[in-house]
This record gives C-alpha cells, sequence and structure tokens, in this order.
C-alpha cells in the first residue's frame, strides 16, 4: 500500500539570531564576534500522511511555535526542507491584522483578505461568520469596545473561512465563555473530520490531543524525542514531566 | 519580477482595503482629522512662503503656487520614507501569523499617503486657479512627473523596509538625511535660480526630488515641457532601484519574523 504524504519534513533547523537587530555602535565594535545564534529547532525529520490530525506536544518554548510557522512558510529553514506538495497551509491564527479602530464587519473583510480570500468569498461566507460569532448588532462597533471575549470571538469565527488542505492549529482552542468553547472545539472537530484535510495541532490539553489526534509529535529543546501513536507518546511525556516535578519539589 | 507580479494580483486588494480602513480609522479616531490633511500642508505653505518673503527677502512670482508644488511632493516623498522604514515593525502581529510579500506592506503606506498628496493636489489646484496660473496642454506632463515619483517612493521605502529591520538606529540616520535632502531639494526657493548652472547640473542628477520639484514646476506653473534627458535618466535609475528593492524582500523577507 503506498501512502500519501501531504507534508514530509526533512532535517529541518531552524536558529534563531539572538544579535536580534543591532545597534550601529555596538556592531562596529563587536563586528569580529561571532553571532549568537539559538537553534529553534534541530535536525528534524518526520512524514505525515494525507487526512491524519496530529499533535504537537512539548514544553513552553521547545519549539512547537517554530515548528509550525516554519511548516506556514512564515520562517524560512536553515538547513534541510519542508515539502508540502502541492497543498495550500495556513496557520490558523487569531485577530490576524485587526485594527481595533474600525468595526467588526470591516475587520471580518480586512482578515479575510490577508487570508488571501476574495471579496467575493467573504461576503458570501460573511453572514455565516457573524452568526458564529454570537455578536449580534455589535459587529458594526469598532472592535476598540469589545470586551476580551467578544474579541477571541470574532477572531475565530474568521477563521471558519479558512479552507485549506494543511491547517496548523497553535493553542487556540480555549477562547470565550464555556458555550462559546465547545461550540470552536465542535467546529474544529467539524473541520477535523474532514478525510482530506491534514492537521496539526499544538496544544497543552493533553485531553484535547488524546480525544483528537491519532498520532503525536513530541518536541522537547528542538529535539524531536517521539513521533508515534498518541497513546504511546502522551503516555511517556506524562512520565517525563511528572519526573520533572518530582525533581523540583 | 513574476512573482511580484503574481504577488501583487493576490495581495492589492488587501492593500487597498487596509488603505481604505486605515484612512477611516484616522478619520474616526478624531473629529478633525481628514481636516489636518488639508491644513497641514496650508499652513507649512504659509510658514515658508512668509520665510522666504520676510526672512530671505527674495521674491519669486506666486510665491505661494510655487511652495505648495514643493511642499506636496516633498510630503509624499518623506511620509512613505519615514514610515516605511519601521514598516516590518509595526506590522509585528501579521507578519508572525501569516506570510505575506512585505513591499505589499509598503504598497499600502503609499495608497495611505497617495489619497493625502492627491487631497494636497486639489489644494495645489484651488491656488492656481486663485493666483490665475496658465492652464497649458503641459500640465499634462504633471502626470508622469508623478507616477515618477511614486515609483521612486516605492524603491526607497522597499529598500529601506529591508535594513528597518536588521538596523534599529535606520529611523534616525534616515532622519538625518532626510533633512538634508529636505533643504535640498528646493521646497521653498528654486534651485536652478540660487544655485551657479554647473551645480545644478550635479544637483539635478544626484537628487532625484530636486529634479521632479523642478521639472513639476516647469510643467506646472510656467508651461514649458518636461526636461526628457534627466526624465529618462531618472526613469532608469527608479526602475533599477526598483528591481533591487523586490530582489532584496524576495531575498531576506522570511528571516524577518525571526529577528524580530
Amino acid at each position: 500500500m503506498k501512502k500519501e504524504y501531504a507534508i514530509i519534513v526533512d532535517n529541518l533547523s531552524v536558529n534563531y539570531r539572538s544579535m536580534k537587530s543591532f545597534r550601529i555602535k555596538s556592531n562596529i565594535l563587536k563586528i569580529w564576534k561571532k553571532k549568537d545564534v539559538f537553534t529553534a529547532l534541530k535536525n528534524i525529520n518526520f512524514k505525515i500522511e494525507k487526512g491524519s490530525v496530529i499533535g504537537v506536544i512539548g514544553r513552553n518554548g521547545s519549539g512547537k511555535s517554530t515548528l509550525l510557522k516554519t511548516i506556514a512558510g512564515i520562517f524560512s529553514p536553515d538547513t534541510g526542507t519542508v515539502d508540502i506538495k502541492d497543498n495550500t497551509v495556513a496557520l490558523l491564527s487569531i485577530g490576524l491584522g485587526f485594527n481595533v479602530e474600525l468595526s467588526g464587519y470591516e475587520n471580518i473583510i480586512l482578515s479575510g483578505l490577508l487570508l488571501g480570500f476574495t471579496k467575493e468569498k467573504i461576503n458570501e461566507k460573511i453572514d455565516e461568520i457573524i452568526e458564529f460569532s454570537e455578536l449580534g448588532d455589535f459587529i458594526y462597533k469598532p472592535v476598540k469596545t469589545y470586551s476580551s471575549g467578544m474579541h477571541s470571538k470574532l477572531a475565530f469565527s474568521i477563521t471558519t473561512l479558512l479552507d485549506t488542505d494543511i491547517l496548523l492549529i497553535d493553542e487556540v482552542l480555549s477562547v470565550g465563555d464555556i458555550s462559546f468553547r465547545e461550540k470552536s472545539y465542535a467546529k474544529i472537530k467539524e473541520i477535523i473530520k474532514n478525510k482530506d484535510k491534514t492537521i496539526l495541532i499544538v496544544s497543552h490539553s493533553l485531553n484535547t490531543i488524546k480525544e483528537i489526534c491519532s498520532k503525536t509529535i513530541w518536541i522537547d529543546n528542538g529535539n524531536l524525542i517521539d513521533f508515534d501513536t498518541t497513546e504511546k507518546v502522551v503516555d511517556n511525556y506524562t512520565k517525563f514531566m511528572d519526573g520533572k516535578g518530582v525533581k523540583k519539589s | 519580477m513574476k512573482t511580484f507580479i503574481k504577488n501583487f494580483k493576490k495581495y492589492n486588494p488587501y492593500a487597498m482595503y487596509a488603505a481604505k480602513s486605515e484612512l477611516k480609522a484616522e478619520v474616526a479616531s478624531s473629529y478633525l482629522t481628514w481636516l489636518w490633511w488639508i491644513l497641514d500642508p496650508l499652513f507649512f505653505m504659509l510658514i515658508y512662503t512668509f520665510i522666504v518673503q520676510v526672512v530671505f527677502k527674495t521674491s519669486v512670482p506666486n510665491l505661494p503656487v510655487f511652495v505648495m508644488c514643493g511642499i506636496t511632493i516633498w510630503n509624499f516623498f518623506n511620509k512613505n520614507l519615514v514610515t516605511c522604514v519601521k514598516i516590518i515593525r509595526s506590522n509585528k502581529g501579521i507578519i508572525s501569523q501569516k506570510y505575506i510579500p512585505k513591499y505589499m506592506l509598503v504598497i499600502e503606506k503609499i495608497y495611505v499617503n497617495f489619497i493625502k498628496f492627491l487631497i494636497s493636489l486639489a489644494l495645489l489646484a484651488v491656488m492656481s486657479i486663485i493666483f490665475q496660473i496658465e492652464v497649458t496642454i503641459n500640465m499634462l506632463y504633471t502626470i508622469p512627473l508623478m507616477l515618477l515619483l511614486c515609483l521612486l517612493s516605492f524603491a526607497l521605502s522597499t529598500i529601506l523596509s529591508h535594513f528597518g529591520v536588521f538596523i534599529e538606529d535606520s529611523a534616525n540616520i534616515l532622519q538625518i538625511i532626510l533633512r538634508l535632502v529636505f533643504y535640498l531639494s528646493g521646497i521653498f526657493y528654486s534651485i536652478s535660480e540660487t544655485l551657479p548652472a554647473n551645480l545644478t547640473n550635479i544637483m539635478m542628477r544626484i537628487n532625484p526630488i530636486a529634479y521632479i520639484i523642478e521639472d513639476f514646476r516647469n510643467v506646472f506653473m510656467y508651461g514649458t515641457g518636461l526636461n526628457f534627458q534627466l526624465f529618462a535618466y531618472w526613469t532608469v535609475i527608479v526602475v533599477l532601484l526598483t528591481i533591487i528593492g523586490i530582489k532584496l524582500i524576495h531575498k531576506y523577507e522570511n528571516s524577518y519574523a525571526k529577528v524580530m
């Protein structure tokens, strides 16, 4: 049986230059010094089958978001390659390009255009988005008047537009009040049901991962520790984290 | 170049809408904003006119129109450069979440400033009616000059936006250079009448703004034709700069998000 892969990550490394941006003065003085490089991902290899739902776990700062951003094409790899074939990819991001002086309605269009949709497509979907957001008449008020809950509701609703082959989700399953959270969770699950879509989810909620992901990637300190069925990986990860906890106390 | 055209087509609706929303937001945030778009060039015109007439005691016929030509062009150019040197930083939120060709952010700003430029231009038109500037067919030459100005702003802004990411002092350095260019561009005096001929020639060839302002006045106020030789010269340079800017962005844009 031949497997069809949606994402092939080959020997991927991503570095952050901790020089950040330099000031001319300090740079003239330190020009001979070697640049400080922080490696966020080290030689990562994996292949993801088309249509699968993959969890990504790891401690804070272990490189999960960097991985997603590299797959989304926001970062360029320093070594190695990320091959996503001909698939379209989107990082599910919240509140992209919002201008808080404008109304929610205008922000939907703004964000949608930035995500690469045509005006027609957005107009077609906009009623659905507004309904999903539960904002009612507030949608015509400036976003700066929104409560933070309303803000996230609007932001999440826009992502229902997303219709790419590969969807990357970074910790967004906890927005709004409980009922909205359940609704958005259900929405994610609905997207996941679609067998053609390949999904990567970063989450700290192991329960979420267990429930929806078939396989899981565990990253620690930029290294790929494990990539296996969710059950095994989560088990190992829990043990590992417990070990850390004991040491501390 | 192909990628540029493809990207432009894909993201231009966003740039247009974002520019529109930015202007809208600016209007919404205070009562007088849109009025300021008119008052700002108007007051600066009055200040420079006052200085030239009272302090330097030189007199140029139709001085307010003369000064307004300079201010209109300078403001557009200046605003584009000043905002674009920080543009990658100020759009950090977008850049770290979604790939967008970075020069589209520059184009968005140029749209915003272009609207203000048009307002200033309208003001200039009104003034030229008041001062009874003779209408000639040569006034149409202002169009290629404005196109050159737009392309020049785009090219320099794009290049600056790249350096703005890596060099924190770019904005400070730019301020100083722009101040120098401001005084050397003949905003409130005529370069060709103030400087000796050979110096004027050099200035017209090293300072694009000086050239654009000079020729803009010639075709708009004095009804002469375009200086085709200089126009061709600057067009070639500006096109080259544009290509350099686009290439620079294509090559480095994916590392911007990492640096910030």
